[in-house]
């Protein structure tokens, strides 16, 4: 399976990532509606991509009080049921990597599915700057310093 | 295809497709605020961003009026692109009556607020009259509310963001004043993050005579966001157009040091505007190079492919070559952690940095020369003194002291004994902001004198005809052959023509100028493109041929708006010192402007914008080019 990974050095903040998830997964041109989200403050001077890092032992399915969250036992991939979702956020305060996001307009979470169905992640596609890969679990992923 | 466009599958030519053109009026002196569609046909005329901004105020705004009275219209709108996820489309465009030039202002800024608002369901806030006491606009669920800001009033503008993020979460965007627009400097400008700037022309202080501190985007609903027609088909073209602008040199290049490479460009020619343009070569202490020592990362405005804009190590973003050259060359300042270390206090505070730089410059000439004294300046003012730049700076934006002759712009020459302006290079009453002595390239001369705004280079910056480019590709960007030779004047009125109406389209797009085609660059975005992006993203169709016209369209309406202020020939002219005076350094050396061949350049131009030979755009043109502006009402209430 293939997985999301990132790297904040290689991050310009742009947000192209969070646009392109969101135009992919609802057809609106709306970054607060990415999988994948730019944490940025310029005021305090870092930018930082949060998203889903498929946990082996995922916190949030763990959490999940409305079985809305589970973990695909062949893919490993976290599988979201948004019609069970009731809004408590639980999920979103155990994640310890900010990998999944409330939506306070829908009272739904929002989580990466890896682009399942898609030629190519749509996050990986938009960034400019290679600071996002898509590769197969097993190969890791080298980071650069 | 929703219901505006199936309305406008009807129409010949253009079709608006399912771009949001949703305005919001907000009526400060009454506290109330409307909501209107932008008319189908303004936005097929117009577009968006700079387009449809100019359209409204040239529809809103009485003769006349001062720029820093409740009359004044303040206009926040995006591109037709903005926020899409477009390469580079995070732009969008601030105008009013400019209270620095008493003309048309009207200046574009990345960074996040452009997305943010129309994420929240806006496209474009029009500000009216003026609140009893401080407030902050919110935009959030397609709705502008009017708060109270009596709290955030006082603070610069790093500050009173984070005061912003604070109070109402962490997916706000804000634009905001400093202490320079509260205090009604008339070259105040509207920050948006640390360095983001609607700078020119001092909108910060139109928004500061309002009232208003800043507005906020806070987010919307599912339904409050853009909606992309084609997702996939959009998408995949954003995929091949950012390859094809990463390919690009130009792009890598301003991606690695940013527009500081500009700097030595202009040094090695003569051409760097050096203590008030007295001189034209400055120190190495400036180069990109050694700017980039002070860089920690080079980070980006929204969907951004470029990533130009650098984290300085000395707690602030950039500097830009403008803040370099103006702050640095031109007050004789070499030092470069005090260069950026003024560029970071500017922006702070809310000051456009050319103007600060050029009027500065100008009050350090007018000392040195005894054209005034102590008893104004109230101390020495010397070129090259960090600390009193600092003093002057902080003084400008507080309007204390001889900080409160300087914060008047341009318009302190009577008190700085200087009443024609004969050391200021500014050209309209706008200082001019490209730290590029004009001297030398010919076309750069008349793109500063013709600008809309006045002394600008981001209205036209024609330079890539000197380029060392194939005859045939300089054809099909000017449609025939021009002349190479920088110096000479024949044909630079085409240059002028071209690129102005190239950078009235990208303006109206919302994408930066830093991809697209005539920037520094003869490939990279061109109409072809803009015109792909509509159609995938919205379903829109606007042929070449129709961005064009719309380009011809805007020129011609702000020079109308322009003429209306009392802009004629006279007025499209140069600094003194650039027809007197030769340029002293480097290959630029011996070069001034020949009024004569001037002024045939300046005819030349006039007829190809079919203009009279005044420069007034014909009252019939005008009938043409606003008659689809009946069709606004000011809104109704929800």
């Amino acid at each position: 399976m293939k997985r999301i990974y990132t790297n904040h050095m290689l991050c310009s903040g742009c947000r192209a990532c969070s646009v392109a998830c969101s135009i992919a997964h609802t057809g609106m041109a709306d970054d607060t509606r990415g999988a994948i989200r730019i944490i940025r403050n310029p005021l305090e001077g870092y930018e930082v991509q949060a998203v889903c890092r498929v946990c082996e032992n995922p916190e949030c399915v763990a959490a999940c009080m409305g079985a809305a969250l589970s973990k695909d036992p062949e893919t490993g991939r976290i599988i979201f049921d948004e019609d069970r979702c009731i809004g408590c956020w639980m999920c979103v305060m155990v994640c310890p990597y900010q990998g999944i996001h409330p939506d306070h307009k829908t009272g739904k979470a929002i989580i990466c599915d890896q682009c399942e169905g898609r030629e190519d992640a749509a996050c990986v596609a938009a960034c400019s700057t290679g600071a996002i890969v898509f590769v197969e679990i097993e190969d890791g992923v080298k980071v650069e310093s | 295809m929703g219901e505006k466009g199936r309305h406008q599958v009807k129409n010949m030519g253009a079709s608006i497709g399912n771009i949001r053109s949703r305005v919001a009026f907000v009526y400060l002196t009454e506290g109330i605020v409307r909501y209107e569609d932008t008319p189908d046909e303004m936005v097929r005329k117009y577009l968006g961003g700079r387009g449809l901004n100019v359209a409204y105020l040239y529809k809103l705004l009485p003769e006349n009026v001062d720029p820093l009275s409740p009359e004044n219209v303040l206009i926040i709108g995006a591109g037709a692109l903005t926020g899409t996820g477009a390469p580079n489309s995070g732009r969008f465009n601030i105008t009013a009556k400019s209270p620095e030039s008493n003309i048309l202002g009207d200046a574009n800024s990345g960074g996040f607020f452009g997305p943010r608002l129309r994420g929240s369901g806006i496209d474009r806030i029009i500000v009216l009259g003026k609140a009893e006491s401080p407030v902050y606009l919110k935009v959030e669920d397609s709705v502008v509310s009017i708060e109270n800001a009596e709290k955030y009033w006082g603070l610069d503008v790093n500050d009173v963001q984070v005061a912003f993020l604070r109070d109402l979460g962490p997916s706000v965007e804000a634009i905001c004043i400093g202490p320079a627009g509260e205090n009604l400097v008339r070259f105040a400008c509207v920050m948006s993050g640390i360095k983001n700037a609607a700078a020119r022309g001092g909108l910060g202080a139109v928004m500061g005579s309002k009232n208003v501190k800043g507005i906020v985007a806070v987010g919307g609903r599912r339904e409050d966001a853009l909606e992309i027609t084609n997702p996939d088909g959009f998408l995949k073209l954003c995929e091949k157009l950012k390859k094809y602008l990463n390919d690009s040199l130009i792009v890598k290049v301003l991606g690695h040091v940013g527009t500081p490479l500009l700097y030595e460009v202009s040094n090695h020619l003569g051409a760097i505007r050096t203590r008030n343009s007295q001189d034209s070569m400055f120190e190495s202490t400036l180069n990109a190079e050694v700017i980039h020592e002070h860089v920690s990362k080079m980070i980006s405005c929204h969907s951004c492919v470029v990533h130009c804009r650098h984290r300085n190590i000395h707690n602030g973003e950039g500097p830009e070559y403008t803040a370099i050259g103006l702050l640095g060359a031109n007050l004789g300042i070499a030092d470069t952690e005090n260069v950026i270390r003024l560029n970071n206090l500017a922006n702070r505070l809310g000051l456009d940095v050319s103007s600060t730089g050029g009027i500065i410059s100008w009050a350090m000439e007018l000392y040195q020369k005894g054209i005034i004294d102590d008893s104004i300046t109230g101390e020495p003012i010397d070129f090259g003194d960090y600390d009193l730049a600092v003093r002057l700076i902080n003084s400008i934006a507080k309007r204390e002291g001889f900080g409160d002759v300087l914060a008047d712009s341009s318009q302190a020459a009577e008190k700085l004994n200087d009443p024609d302006r004969d050391y200021l290079t500014a050209v309209k009453g706008l200082p001019q902001s490209d730290p590029h002595d004009v001297r030398y390239i010919k076309a750069f001369a008349l793109g500063i004198a013709t600008a809309s705004r006045g002394a600008d280079h981001l209205r036209s910056r024609p330079t890539i005809e000197v380029f060392n480019l194939p005859a045939e590709l300089i054809r099909s960007i000017y449609g025939s052959d021009v002349n190479r030779d920088p110096t000479a004047y024949e044909t630079k009125e085409i240059v002028v023509y071209t690129h102005e109406n190239i950078y009235s389209i990208i303006d109206a797009v919302g994408i930066c100028k830093f991809v697209c085609h005539g920037f520094n660059s003869p490939k990279l975005l061109k109409f072809e493109h803009h015109s792909e992006m509509l159609e995938k993203a919205f379903g829109a169709k606007f042929s070449e041929v129709d961005l064009q016209d719309i380009a011809l369209r805007i020129v011609d309406l702000e020079r109308a708006f322009n003429n209306r202020e009392g802009i004629k020939r006279p007025d499209d002219t140069l600094p003194r010192r650039y027809f007197d005076e030769p340029m002293p350094h480097g290959v630029a050396k011996g070069h001034k402007i020949d009024r004569e061949q001037f002024a045939g350049m300046l005819d030349r131009y006039y007829k190809l914008r079919k203009w009279d030979e005044e420069g007034v755009v014909p009252d019939e043109r005008v009938s043409e080019i606003t008659s689809s502006f009946s069709g606004v009402t000011g809104g109704v209430e929800k």
